[in-house]
């Protein structure tokens, strides 16, 4: 038990997704233009992340490792993650969970799938066997996610406000803004004995 | 706004806002020369291919199969290139780590699919690719170079400050805060010559 909680602090808050490994960046700086729907799609993310953490963990180690298979494992992976996406959008639009429209969430979707094959590669890396540690580490890489869209979000609002300089205004203040996000991100290191 | 551009490529594809679009690799690896120009240039071959390969296939693709194609194609490139560098260094391609395999699914390759100036036609024409992706790769290089040039103080391994200088000028440039800092300051530099330029 002690052991799952500190991969749920490691893989959310000390080696978050975005801050510390700098994956998933697209869909933040793009904007959801409203901070319900960035919590949203952060929990359809989360979802995708891992059901697909399991998923390409069982087809990895009982399908494609004995066959020997090793050089089709990240096409493997990154269709099985585009399956789930689009499942995943599919149904957030059918009960009404996302409202936007498909088009948007589609839209989202695509730039949020990097994140989600990032997380899986991470899984295998990190040696997270199939099972509770790897169903553990996809959600709280994806909770971490939506943790960081959230914040950002907020962060960009008040930016689009602020007497910003017209050369800085958007992409360039975004990305400073987000540099000194990830100087948070790296004062965490070492919380909890986590490096 | 793209001048010098060939018409057809969409105005907003500046090259600050291509880089964005492969953001992650690019940030978390391209900490130096080495790195930058082989991302750069992996990055710009996956467009460059994976967009022709979509434009002769598009007629035949049915319509929701372009984006699995496009990431089909992407990821068989990327895993090529991954392949090749594995071969001819193996400590570039474990710096690179799961970074080279991210570029074939980010947004960069993705906007082949869903950029609507260039899906209404038959497909990207080799020059509306070409011209990006020399763009992503020059400046992947140049942020490359300037991170390696003052967060370790050497450039391709050279110091620069002479044998007598100790540390590094500005460590936090090699670092991940640093990356986006100097695209951030890099991307409004870039809009300010702009708009003097244009004034």
């Amino acid at each position: 038990m002690k052991h799952l909680l500190l991969v749920v602090i490691s893989s959310a808050v000390v080696n978050n997704v975005v801050l510390v490994r700098q994956v998933g960046l697209c869909p933040l700086l793009q904007g959801s233009g409203s901070l319900k729907r960035m919590l949203r799609l952060g929990l359809v993310i989360t979802a995708v992340m891992t059901v697909g953490v399991m998923a390409c963990g069982m087809l990895n180690t009982w399908v494609l490792g004995p066959l020997r298979l090793f050089s089709v494992m990240t096409l493997a992976d990154a269709l099985v993650i585009l399956m789930l996406s689009r499942l995943a959008t599919w149904m957030a639009v059918r009960t009404g969970w996302f409202r936007s429209g498909l088009s948007k969430l589609e839209d989202m979707m695509f730039s949020a799938q990097c994140v989600a094959l990032a997380v899986i590669l991470m899984a295998a890396a990190g040696q997270y066997p199939v099972g509770w540690p790897g169903l553990v580490f996809g959600a709280g890489s994806g909770l971490g996610w939506t943790m960081v869209a959230v914040v950002f979000e907020t962060i960009r609002r008040r930016l689009d406000e602020a007497p910003v300089p017209s050369s800085m205004r958007g992409l360039p203040i975004y990305l400073v803004a987000f540099g000194l996000l990830a100087l948070v991100g790296m004062g965490l290191a070492g919380v909890a004995g986590i490096e | 706004m793209n001048q010098g551009y060939p018409a057809s490529i969409p105005a907003r594809w500046t090259p600050f806002w291509l880089v964005v679009l492969g953001a992650s690799p690019v940030i978390a690896v391209a900490t130096d020369l080495i790195q930058g120009a082989v991302l750069g240039a992996s990055g710009a071959v996956v467009l460059i291919l994976a967009g022709l390969v979509t434009r002769l296939a598009r007629r035949s693709l049915p319509t929701g199969a372009l984006v699995p194609f496009v990431m089909i194609t992407a990821v068989v490139l990327i895993s090529i290139i991954g392949v090749l560098i594995q071969a001819l260094d193996p400590d570039l391609r474990r710096g690179l780590g799961i970074y080279l395999p991210l570029q074939a699914v980010s947004c960069l390759v993705m906007a082949l699919a869903v950029e609507p100036e260039i899906k209404n036609e038959n497909g990207p024409r080799i020059r509306v690719l070409v011209f990006p992706a020399v763009q992503y790769a020059a400046l992947v290089c140049a942020l490359g170079l300037v991170r390696e040039a003052f967060g370790h103080g050497t450039i391709l391994g050279w110091p620069l400050f002479g044998a007598g200088f100790q540390g590094s000028p500005v460590l936090f440039l090699s670092q991940a805060p640093g990356g986006f800092m100097a695209l951030g300051l890099g991307a409004g530099l870039y809009r300010l010559v702009r708009q003097r330029h244009r004034a």
